[in-house]
């Protein structure tokens, strides 16, 4: 793993000694290169994990992960260049720097082999997204979303910590790789039950669970355009990862814990889709879109069956790509509207073609079209929550439907209809902007090609 | 102040804490503790104005009663075992009142009033001794006795500690309240462990101190004593703002930040030995601390305060004074987390 | 190995080379659409062979090649299903196709992108024959789905019109209802049966239970706008004419009750799917010909005609005559498609005027789309020899000669009667009497590319279901004998429905209604369905999500629960704790009661 975290940690380096018109270039291929080295990983030969060292491995449920992270690095720095075009050089190399420390963060949390540096690589992720958010956001709200970013976060986590230190003292280990292998003496009783909730909680919030998913609205619509990437792509993933990690501690618990916060991500998804179809802010409703695919996710990690593990994983890393494109889509748009109300931006196809085609095929995929392995995904999940109980066909399929409504709303009200008349002066695609895109689009539609390789342990 | 004075005051300062430290004997102990109180008392009043004379009557005044009922147990204990050796006190009564006695000496949760008030009427570089150097000698005794306090008391004042540092610096804008608030919520997480595993207490001192200096230090750089005044410093000193950032959400008690060290040894003592609930809620009592530290951080670093030209020249005609050490101090205050598997030594 | 898998695959490269091509320089040539024109004619012309080839031995084949995935136990690979039904839609939409691109050519010559249009024409084929060919319920559903997406791009083509949006919009929302079902029967058939491919379902089990069937025939209900789900079709017409020919007509409406033919296996065990399927069909086309009896809009005129063609078609599966179902598909993709570009000429040449009340005496000035017109509606009334006659008299006689519901047999003959009806009206307004449209339009139908692609439709739309029934051994014993009367309803039912159009019309002209019959408003305001569901359900759902959802739940209760809540305990705890006064005296107070007190309980 160190091949990936040395040449990661020494791209800041790279970014402050590169010349002033070279950092955007050299921190974009030198981490698009890391990225296309964490390809190896996929090389799996034994079946369960990689065992790298006792610090780091990675099995087939992170690797889809990590390089969901690396890749995302390069993409990053590629939507931020106008965001940061009126910023000095030195603001400049900070912003990269802190989205390469990011980075860093992220895939040692992810190839943690110890819970205890899951958690404190977890928590540490939050700092470098704090100051993305509050520095760089646009609007004086963003002080707000990351009070709430940060405290929704920590108070779920802080309980976390205490019950995992007091499963390393009653286990001896919290080693992933021998936790599969340990006799779990967990019965079924009040204090076993609380701390259930405090395991899981701290990856309920960050997932987010409806109800606790207030910080993520605030937080995407705050953000400036890394931030709200990196948020919707591996911050919310973090949460699905941890629930599948530690759900292998909880068995006999989860079967009877697990109902409250299945019904709540259930009527959650249909909350979260039907306020996406009142949206009038364009991030506003991605970020509600994610939390209701999210749900999904924590439905199906909650079902625990190996077809659900393999929905979540999949659907995981489908969002990630996908929300990650629309934000970057509603970013450019940003740019040149300079408003992220939809009724403002109409009728963009006219002008920008390109990105039209963009919108579209972004849109798809957030409906999950087949075989996108956004559909994979969802199919998964659906099968899984439909052979637990036959009647959440009903929820499912409302949302399936309100998913595919909001995703087409959004589609024809900024590309579609007339083009209203106070957006002129409008600056054509750049090279840039349709490379981002095609840099999320790419993987998305080759992996539908071989999902196998996204779908986690249980494949 | 002369020299020849300030030296010898900080040298008296100074023996008054090594003293108390290494006496094993309760009456030498005892002298120390007033030696040390004693020398204090010009550094704080500095450059004598009506605030300064306030914060240090104050402060001499709760000295002076936690040395008198410290000078009460010991002679209790002299009573009851008959030597002045300090060993650990067999009855009841003596170990309760050596430890209110204490207790009120470092200024924790039914006695802290006069902290912030203190710290707020004095100089920052005063401020900064208050709040460091004079916790060593209570803490030593504290340390020595530490098998004969009572749990259930400490735990007590440990909370409530904790919940007054939090709750009170809520309310605050100025910088040197906080600290004080804050430096009572990190007694409280050493009042929580002392019973249990003094030398992680030990830690924990170590650690508030290290993230302490450097927080005063880039504040008298500036002479800020305000949350407004910070707001100014990003346009005198940039690299300070971050460094700043950074130092808070330390010892807010951030991983992986250094402040995370404590925090974590402490809850693993705790839960080792069967309190979880405890720790859960300390825990979450300390974001009360972060949230504060979040409210400077955003003032100071994260947003840019609206500012009149003339001040943006400002850092023209400020002489800088010289901090050769913050650098060093900065970053042990931030990065030491990966050195905590070697902290195992503790056990 | 001979060629029948070979030049299936032949003509579907061919038909993805021009796609391949749109991704280099060609695609900006004015030609492009001739060659995908071309392209679809060479492809139709290749599966020609497979389809001789299955006529002539009744070969049938399954193709099971790329491996994509093993989930466990289900196994997922690309597999292709050439039998009866494939190879024979297949040739017929690509036929239909070809002259509906080749209409395109003139009827979307002014429009700057034709050459992205084109390729949305083709991409939908090809994701059609998918649907068509695939063997594999997943493989299906990218079909099912990729012609939903592609009914929404064509449908919403002119992007800047609202109503065009909104009909697309409303399409996916109707078809994404159905497609719930699909998934439903995915999910089912995955559990119960784990296999998605469909000669492993059929051979694992036919009496299965209702529940996947249900979701089948939901999935049906919303692509083929069976009554409940139908008002998108009409709607669907926002679009340009040779969509609504290709994709509304022909091929993507259909897709539904080919579903059902597929699955057909499990369907013709379980009387009480038949029976629903049934009386959906009977309803639907009763519906919607009851609906297009009072519109004025041509092409709507010819969307509900659809739609009760394929409530027609529902019934036949109804009485489990899936492969009668299949041909009156066939033929009806001819008449269908030619009376849209029928439409569409005459629209065209009326300056986009869709109104049958602005036209008339069209016979004269257009003899060309006229007679073509007055062929397919002839086809579609079941003409005797005409292609509609084959398929939609044999429905007729095995409904009436099989124990079958009373009800839904006598509400589809009076829907039969009623084809009659409103085709007559048609052709009454928009053929005959005087001209109304205005002066000064110069009609001028004699392009080549129109009258080709009308011709050969014309020319199917007269011989393909003798052709085709001809050419096919039939798979269902069909109805051997039955007394005269029974013979002759269908063509009994349908003069009468000639005779009552004419009767009404000469009516129409002659007297003028004072008031609005309740009767008209009901036929004319389309059951006053969009009007009650399409307001009241919206709105409903749409005040749900902004009143509890976004307001009530999200920004009251969820906000003020947690967070607001937390932050209102901290500000009054921290003003209580931090409220000093800053005197001494009181200090000291505290000081001694809390000395006190810890001295009292621990000592």
């Amino acid at each position: 793993m160190l091949k990936t975290i040395i040449p990661t940690i020494m791209l800041i380096p790279t970014v402050w000694w590169s010349k002033p018109h070279m950092i955007w270039i050299n921190a974009t291929v030198y981490s698009l290169l890391i990225s296309l080295t964490t390809l190896s990983l996929l090389n799996q030969p034994s079946d369960t994990n990689l065992n790298f060292s006792t610090t780091f491995f990675s099995d087939a449920l992170s690797t889809p992960l990590l390089m969901l992270t690396t890749w995302l690095l390069p993409l990053m720095i590629l939507a931020s260049q106008h965001h940061l075009d009126k910023e000095t050089l030195t603001r400049k190399k900070i912003y990269i720097s802190l989205l390469i420390s990011l980075q860093v963060f992220l895939v040692m949390t992810f190839s943690a082999t110890e819970f205890i540096l899951f958690y404190i690589l977890f928590e540490a992720t939050l700092i470098p997204t704090l100051i993305i958010i509050t520095r760089w956001g646009n609007q004086t709200e963003r002080l707000n979303a990351g009070t709430y970013f940060l405290f929704y976060t920590l108070m779920g986590s802080l309980p976390l910590l205490v019950a995992l230190i007091y499963l390393q003292n009653s286990m001896g280990s919290l080693n992933f790789l021998l936790l599969q292998l340990m006799n779990k003496s967990i019965t079924t009783s009040w204090s076993n039950s609380l701390m259930w909730l405090a395991c899981m909680m701290a990856f309920l919030v960050k997932m987010p669970l409806y109800g606790l998913h207030l910080w993520l609205p605030k937080a995407h619509v705050e953000a400036p355009i890394a931030g709200s990437m990196v948020l919707a792509a591996i911050l919310l993933k973090l949460g699905g990862y941890g629930m599948m990690r530690i759900t292998i501690l909880l068995s006999p618990i989860t079967d009877y814990m697990a109902y409250p916060f299945l019904m709540l991500s259930l009527w959650g998804m249909i909350m979260t889709s039907s306020i996406c179809l009142r949206q009038t802010d364009l991030k506003s409703l991605i970020a509600y879109s994610s939390v209701s695919h999210m749900a999904l996710v924590i439905v199906a990690i909650l079902i625990q069956t190996p077809w659900s593990f393999m929905g979540a994983t999949a659907l995981m890393i489908a969002h990630g790509l996908t929300s990650s494109l629309l934000f970057c889509l509603a970013n450019s748009n940003y740019e040149r509207i300079h408003s992220r109300t939809m009724l403002l931006a109409r009728g963009l196809q006219t002008i920008l073609p390109l990105m039209a085609a963009w919108w579209l095929v972004a849109s798809l995929t957030n409906l999950a079209l087949p075989p996108t392995i956004n559909l994979l995904g969802e199919l998964l999940i659906i099968m899984a929550s439909f052979s637990w109980s036959n009647l959440t066909i009903i929820l499912m399929g409302t949302n399936v439907l309100i998913t595919a409504l909001y995703s087409l709303y959004m589609l024809s009200t900024t590309q579609r209809g007339k083009f209203t008349y106070h957006t002129n002066n409008i600056s054509p695609t750049f090279t840039r902007e349709n490379t981002l895109m095609v840099l999320h689009l790419a993987p998305l539609l080759l992996l539908s090609i071989s999902p196998k390789i996204i779908l986690g342990l249980m494949f | 102040m002369n020299p020849l004075t300030l030296i010898i005051i900080m040298f008296t300062l100074f023996m008054g804490t090594m003293i108390t430290v290494f006496s094993s004997h309760w009456l030498t102990m005892w002298i120390g503790l007033e030696m040390n109180m004693l020398a204090i008392i010009p550094i704080l009043i500095n450059k004598a104005t009506p605030r300064s004379t306030e914060a240090a009557t104050k402060y001499f005044l709760t000295q002076a009663t936690a040395s008198m009922i410290l000078m009460m147990a010991i002679t209790l204990n002299i009573l009851d075992s008959g030597q002045w050796t300090l060993i650990n006190p067999q009855n009841q009564l003596t170990p309760v009142l050596i430890t209110l006695a204490l207790i009120i000496k470092l200024g924790m949760a039914p006695f802290h009033f006069w902290v912030p008030e203190v710290t707020q009427g004095v100089p920052l570089k005063s401020g900064l001794i208050l709040l460091t150097w004079q916790k060593l000698a209570p803490l030593s005794i504290l340390y020595q006795i530490s098998p004969s306090i009572n749990p259930t008391m400490m735990m007590s004042v440990a909370i409530l500690s904790i919940m007054v540092g939090g709750w009170g610096g809520l309310n605050q804008t100025q910088l040197r309240k906080i600290l004080a608030y804050s430096s009572i919520a990190h007694m409280g997480w050493m009042a929580a462990i002392i019973t249990f595993n003094p030398n992680t207490m030990v830690l924990n001192l170590i650690i508030y101190i290290l993230m302490t200096i450097p927080m005063f230090m880039m504040f008298m750089q500036h002479s800020s004593t305000t949350t407004l005044s910070l707001s100014q410093m990003w346009n005198k000193n940039p690299l300070m703002v971050s460094t700043i950032l950074i130092t808070l959400m330390s010892l807010g008690g951030l991983p992986p930040l250094t402040g995370f060290i404590p925090k974590w040894i402490i809850i693993q003592e705790l839960t080792k030995n069967g309190n979880i609930i405890l720790p859960t809620a300390m825990a979450m009592l300390a974001l009360l601390n972060l949230y504060f530290y979040m409210r400077l951080i955003y003032s100071s670093s994260l947003t840019m305060f609206p500012t009149t030209n003339n001040l943006k020249m400002k850092w023209q005609f400020e002489s800088t004074k010289r901090m050769p050490l913050i650098t060093p101090l900065i970053i042990l205050s931030t990065m030491l987390l990966p050195l905590t598997p070697a902290l195992s030594v503790l056990n | 190995m001979n060629l029948f898998s070979t030049s299936v695959a032949v003509s579907i490269i061919i038909l993805v080379l021009p796609i391949v091509a749109s991704f280099t320089n060609i695609f900006n040539s004015p030609n492009y659409p001739h060659y995908v024109k071309t392209s679809v004619s060479y492809a139709f012309t290749i599966s020609l062979i497979p389809t001789l080839i299955f006529i002539a031995t009744s070969q049938e084949m399954m193709v099971s090649n790329w491996h994509w995935m093993t989930i466990h136990t289900l196994k997922l690979t690309t597999s292709f299903k050439l039998d009866y039904f494939s190879m024979l839609f297949t040739p017929i939409a690509l036929f239909v196709t070809w002259s509906i691109m080749e209409f395109s050519m003139w009827y979307m010559h002014s429009d700057p992108k034709i050459n992205q249009f084109f390729k949305y024409l083709l991409m939908f084929l090809i994701t059609m024959l998918i649907l068509v060919t695939a063997n594999n319920m997943f493989q299906l559903f990218i079909g099912w789905e990729g012609v939903g997406i592609m009914s929404f791009l064509l449908i919403g083509w002119w992007h800047g019109r609202t109503d065009a949006n909104t009909a697309a919009l409303q399409a996916i929302l109707y078809n994404r209802i159905g497609d719930i079902g699909f998934i439903m029967a995915l999910a089912w058939f995955a559990i119960n049966l784990n296999t998605w491919e469909l000669q492993q379902i059929f051979i694992l089990d036919n009496n299965i239970t209702i529940l996947p069937l249900m979701g089948l025939i939901l999935a049906a209900t919303g692509k083929s706008a069976q009554f409940g789900l139908h008002p998108w079709l009409p709607s669907a017409m926002e679009g340009p004419t040779p969509v609504s020919a290709l994709l509304h007509s022909s091929t993507m409406v259909v897709a539904g009750v080919f579903l059902l033919i597929r699955f057909y296996p499990l369907l013709e065990n379980n009387k009480t799917a038949q029976t629903l399927i049934l009386c959906l069909g009977a309803i639907t086309t009763l519906f919607t010909a009851l609906c297009a009896l009072t519109q004025n809009d041509i092409k709507k005129i010819v969307a509900f005609s659809t739609s009760s063609q394929l409530g027609l078609m529902m019934v036949t599966i109804g009485i489990n005559q899936p492969h009668l179902a299949f041909l009156h598909i066939c033929t009806h993709a001819f008449f269908k498609a030619m009376l849209f570009l029928c439409s569409g000429s005459i629209i065209h040449s009326l300056n986009d005027e869709q109104d049958i009340r602005k036209m008339g005496g069209l016979y004269k000035t257009m003899p060309f789309t006229a007679s073509a017109l007055t062929i397919g509606s002839l086809a579609l009334t079941g003409m005797p020899f005409l292609t509609g006659f084959y398929s939609k008299d044999l429905i007729i006689e095995s409904a009436n000669t099989s124990n079958t519901n009373a009800w839904a047999l006598i509400i589809t003959l009076i829907a039969t009667s009623l084809t009659a009806v409103y085709s007559t009206r048609i052709i009454f307004f928009a053929l005959l009497g005087q001209p109304r449209y205005p002066a000064l339009i110069v009609i001028n139908e004699n392009n080549p590319l129109l009258i080709n692609s009308i011709k050969r439709l014309a020319l199917g739309s007269i011989f393909a279901g003798f052709l085709i029934s001809n050419l096919i051994t039939p798979n269902n014993v069909p109805q051997m004998t039955m007394p005269l009367y029974m013979k002759m309803t269908a063509l009994f039912v349908t003069i009468m429905g000639f005779t009552i159009a004419m009767e009404l019309n000469q009516l129409s002209l002659s007297l003028k209604m004072t008031t609005q019959s309740p009767y008209f408003n009901f036929s004319n305001m389309l059951g006053f369905f969009p009007m009650t569901i399409h307001r009241i359900l919206p709105y409903l759902n749409l005040s749900a999500s902004q009143n509890m959802a976004t307001l009530l739940l999200d920004m009251t209760w969820t906000e003020k629960a947690i967070p607001k809540n937390i932050s209102d305990i901290q500000i009054f705890a921290s003003t209580s704790v931090s409220s000093q006064k800053g005197l001494i005296k009181l200090y000291f107070l505290s000081f001694l009661i809390s000395l006190l007190l810890v001295l009292f309980i621990l000592t």
